[in-house]
């Protein structure tokens, strides 16, 4: 298992737990504070949500290194999986952000909660879709021929 | 990435010579053992560059080690 699949794998854990987390923190700010609180709060969850993802993506954006110690560990299969993944992801960030701001949001919610849950939704979608495009595609393989 | 109209003889290859293993092989031709596990299975489609690369590791022409199969032919 090479570092791409140890990262996707660790994603996938990471949005699980963090998924697991902020549901039991914000039924427990709606069962305490009622509807009220849990918007004043959601806010705030899923901003730190989000700023974990990006240190996650920043860091897994970090170039892999090619080699160590003669050996190679990051090859052209490996840059092609990577890059159809991170397409794949992006296809999944961008359209939960439209589907999200169309369909989930209601109408009279201020653009300062949001933009943080629009962000963080979307950032989720886009890394599970990143991790198991990257898992898949080191099983299978596929088919396009590219 | 893989395509089943391509096929190799990497495997019969590499023990033609000296039974090399695939990570002798893999780092003759600079890339992981991975690769060459998936381009054997015919799971990955190599680069050109790799297919020549490949070829002169076991000193004879691309088209000895990987095989096209029309699907008119």
């Amino acid at each position: 298992m090479n570092r791409l699949q140890k990262m996707a794998l660790f994603n996938l854990l990471y949005l699980g737990v963090s998924l697991f987390a902020s549901v039991v923190v914000l039924t427990l700010i709606l069962y305490h504070g009622g509807m009220k609180d849990f918007w004043k709060h959601l806010a705030p969850v899923t901003s730190l949500c989000c700023l974990i993802l990006l240190v996650l993506l920043a860091v897994q954006s970090w170039p892999n290194r090619k080699k160590l110690h003669g050996k190679i560990l990051f090859d052209e299969r490996d840059k092609m999986i990577q890059i159809k993944a991170m397409h794949q992801a992006l296809w999944g960030f961008f359209s939960t952000f439209l589907w999200m701001m169309w369909l989930v949001i209601p109408p009279k919610l201020y653009a300062c909660y949001a933009l943080p849950i629009l962000l963080a939704s979307a950032t989720l979608i886009g890394m599970s879709v990143y991790s198991l495009s990257v898992l898949i595609q080191y099983r299978t393989g596929d088919k396009d021929g590219r | 990435m893989g395509d089943n109209r391509l096929s190799n003889w990497i495997r019969r290859l590499r023990f033609e010579n000296g039974e090399m293993t695939q990570q002798q092989l893999a780092d003759r031709v600079g890339v992981t053992r991975q690769t060459i596990i998936a381009i054997e299975a015919g799971k990955y489609a190599p680069s050109l560059p790799l297919a020549f690369r490949i070829a002169q590791t076991f000193k004879v022409q691309v088209e000895d080690v990987f095989q096209y199969k029309d699907e008119d032919s």
